[in-house]
């Protein structure tokens, strides 16, 4: 089984460049884990996309294990800013 | 029967066991399973569209982002609620309130756009007729695509709308 850690790492040593950010999180002990990926290379892909390319990845690492893994939500680093960005005072 | 057709049998199944527990135990579905629930349902989508099983990942986008909603709403109101109408919904888990100004316009439309598409009753529809409801809405141009077009454009929204929902959380 695969475990947070391993995911954690995994999703850091993808995101890789400027701007990029990679976590896995989970919300219990028996819970699959979920996490966010975000990178540069994403910046004009579709979201089926970038989630093929990264379940590649996935699957390639952890093997059926990866059955363990739920959703990563995956976004350009212009997204994620946009995404958490407050309205101006 | 289609691969797609098994996994809507299953989640059909999921949901009418936890439905029966609910009712056996009294105890209702918490926010953070609804949560969980809205990811899981999207990776299903995910993994749907990848298949080439359209129209449940159709399906499957719409029930994640209710999931989310329902994640959401329960925050505020806890008391059980057995439509499906998204807006509705959306509007009771103050979901637009989690949105900066700047953001909101870009999500108001991505979910018009999905709840323009989707309706519960999906769940039943064959593909000939969901590309008949495609039609009359204008999704995609060309017939040979339009179920792939659509699949993907819902896979999209409901990434994004069940996305800000985990990341605001």
């Amino acid at each position: 089984m695969v475990t947070l850690k391993e995911v954690d790492d995994y999703l850091k040593s993808l995101a890789n460049g400027k701007d990029a950010f990679g976590e896995a999180t989970q919300d219990g002990p028996d819970s699959r884990i979920n996490g966010v990926l975000v990178h540069r290379d994403f910046t004009g892909v579709y979201v089926t996309e970038r989630q093929r390319q990264l379940w590649e990845r996935l699957r390639q690492k952890f093997g059926q294990d990866s059955n363990g893994i739920g959703m990563i939500f995956t976004y350009s680093p212009y997204e994620y800013e946009e995404m958490f960005r407050e309205d101006s005072a | 029967m289609t691969s797609w057709c098994r996994l809507i049998d299953a989640l059909v199944i999921r949901q009418s066991f936890i439905v029966w527990s609910v009712w056996k135990s009294g105890m209702p579905i918490t926010a953070a399973e609804y949560k969980e629930a809205s990811g899981e349902v999207l990776r299903a989508a995910e993994n749907a569209h990848q298949s080439g099983d359209y129209v449940a990942s159709h399906y499957l986008c719409g029930l994640a982002v209710e999931c989310m909603l329902r994640a959401l709403r329960w925050r505020h109101n806890r008391a059980w609620e057995g439509r499906h109408y998204l807006k509705a919904l959306a509007e009771e888990a103050k979901y637009f309130d989690l949105i900066s100004n700047r953001y909101r316009p870009r999500f108001v439309t991505q979910f018009n756009d999905l709840t323009r598409r989707w309706n519960n009753e999906h769940r039943f529809y064959p593909a000939e007729k969901l590309e008949a409801h495609l039609i009359k809405l204008n999704v995609g141009s060309k017939s040979s695509d339009r179920l792939f077009v659509n699949s993907a454009e819902m896979v999209e929204f409901a990434h994004d709308l069940v996305g800000i929902g985990v990341a605001k959380w």
